[in-house]
């Protein structure tokens, strides 16, 4: 990898790393506040206040009721708005850049890649894996309307983000240590587990990709069929045989463009305004 | 144009970080608990989700019912902020009471049913049969009580005893009441109640020092304010901080 591209994918790792220990130091102080203690360098809010998956299913009975579901804060609910933006510009930015938990995943998918060089990520057949992509979408409306009709969080029985990072607290079910354990152990042999199948915000946001401002585009004269794209997402998106990918899977990580996998430039990028492609 | 790494950064930078601080200046993006309680219909809320957290002026809001009715009903000091009162607090004001072999603590489920009674919204409690005298007193006075509700509560009460006036206990028990009461008048001379102000815990042996390393904060100019008042404003839990406070008053004894 060149220099330039060895610091493109630097700077998306420092920003995973920034967002991933803010998360940790909330958490920290949250555990600090119920302690009765003051918080260190960052406020103490807890988890459900800057998730905005918290602003996801608590839309139906806020514009239905005007409430909040119990523990969901306005936060989370102008998070979820952020968010949306951010998505239908730029595409499930906040998945590959920002979530936590996929950072995790990446983190612990590193370790997969060693043990594995050749099968990790691609264990599962594809065909199956293409039908298991869309479990997520299934988890999404099911926990939408579960929470709207109990006015509940339940999808805290199976959340391993909110695990992972209150896992002292009384608050986390045993259901969902169990999920966070299975997703960490999956991650050793597949990228991002509970991205691809469970992830109901990321299947949200997904859909964005149908129709993002900004979408992957790829040169197809100057590109060279070399499969590094495809080899490197992932999302294990098919992206050498297209022109304009608007996978839903897509989490805009970059790594496919020629920031930092595609060794020709121009031909594959997230780009708009572009210039009609001649021979 | 193309989109590279330093664009996303810019991105993610304007809008989450330029929205959040947007939505904080324009009051949208609060991070504490939503006050407000579980419709039971268009017009009333659920009593069910008063919580121990819920202060007087959350419940004067979603329940019609005022502070200082509450004040009142429970004998609480008429000078008591019912901005930072919170319901879970009266646990550290009174004793509980034994009656028919149950133990009662003054708690948030009383205000539930006071409130109930007050108001007029259903709510069916478990665990509270009995109300403070006062309580059923002046129910009785606003006459907001059923007949039949009136003939029940008035054999349904106790009084309220302060946790500050609990007493010693004198009888001699197999030689051992020396010990006990060495115990008894020590944790007397420990006790914090929510009451006190910060003078008086100061009096009671807890220096500057020991103040910040406790709560993590500076005794504050005004030691008149209750330590109740001053943790909750602070967004502590009293009750953790009552804890390590009586902790530490107790080795300080010992030594």
């Amino acid at each position: 990898m060149s220099k330039k591209k060895s610091k493109s994918y630097l700077l998306r790792t420092i920003v995973q790393v920034f967002f991933l220990m803010l998360i940790v130091m909330i958490s920290y102080n949250h555990y600090r506040a119920e302690q009765g203690l003051a918080p260190v360098l960052v406020g103490s809010p807890s988890l459900h206040a800057i998730c905005p998956f918290g602003g996801v299913v608590t839309a139906y009975t806020y514009f239905t009721q005007g409430i909040f579901v119990r523990k969901i804060h306005q936060s989370s609910f102008t998070l979820m708005w952020l968010v949306l933006l951010l998505t239908l510009i730029f595409g499930p930015v906040f998945c590959g850049w920002i979530c936590p938990f996929g950072t995790v995943q990446e983190f612990v998918g590193k370790i997969g890649k060693r043990m594995f060089p050749k099968k990790y990520n691609r264990f599962i057949i594809p065909k199956a894996d293409q039908l298991l992509r869309y479990i997520r979408y299934i988890v999404l409306v099911l926990v939408i309307y579960i929470t709207a009709r109990e006015l509940t969080l339940v999808f805290l029985n199976i959340d391993p983000y909110f695990a992972l990072f209150n896992f002292w607290s009384d608050e986390v079910t045993l259901s969902a240590l169990i999920m966070l354990g299975i997703m960490l152990i999956l991650s050793l042999f597949v990228e991002r587990p509970w991205c691809k199948y469970l992830c109901p915000l990321g299947a949200l946001l997904g859909i964005f990709n149908l129709f993002r401002v900004i979408p992957l585009r790829r040169n197809k004269i100057t590109c060279i069929n070399c499969k590094q794209c495809d080899r490197i997402c992932p999302m294990n998106i098919e992206i050498s045989d297209k022109r304009i990918i608007r996978n839903h899977q897509c989490i805009s990580c970059l790594l496919c463009t020629d920031e930092v996998a595609c060794p020709v430039k121009d031909t594959l990028y997230f780009g708009f305004l572009h210039k009609k492609l001649t021979k | 144009m193309k989109i590279s790494h330093i664009h996303i950064l810019i991105a993610i930078i304007v809008i989450i970080g330029g929205g959040i601080g947007i939505a904080s200046q324009m009051s949208l993006f609060g991070t504490s608990r939503s006050a407000a309680p579980m419709k039971l219909t268009s017009n009333t809320y659920d009593i069910a989700d008063i919580r121990g957290s819920s202060t007087l002026k959350e419940v004067e809001t979603y329940y019609q019912v005022p502070s200082e009715a509450i004040i009142e009903a429970f004998n609480l000091k008429p000078d008591t902020n019912p901005s930072t009162f919170q319901l879970k607090d009266l646990k550290e004001i009174y004793q509980t009471v034994e009656i028919e072999g149950a133990e009662y603590a003054v708690e948030t489920d009383m205000v539930k049913v006071f409130v109930s009674l007050f108001s007029d919204i259903p709510y069916t409690s478990e665990e509270t049969f009995y109300l403070p005298e006062t309580a059923v007193a002046y129910l009785i006075r606003e006459d907001k009580l059923s007949q039949q509700e009136k003939a029940y509560w008035i054999k349904h009460t106790f009084n309220l005893a302060f946790l500050e006036a609990e007493e010693v206990i004198t009888e001699v028990k197999d030689g051992t009441n020396d010990d006990h009461l060495n115990q008894e008048e020590e944790k007397k001379a420990t006790a914090i109640t929510g009451r006190m102000t910060i003078a008086e815990i100061i009096n009671m042996g807890i220096d500057s020092e020991a103040f910040k390393e406790i709560t993590g904060l500076d005794i504050p100019e005004d030691e008149t304010i209750s330590i109740r008042d001053f943790i909750t404003s602070r967004e502590l839990e009293f009750s953790v901080i009552k804890e390590k406070m009586e902790s530490f008053l107790s080795s300080d004894n010992k030594n």
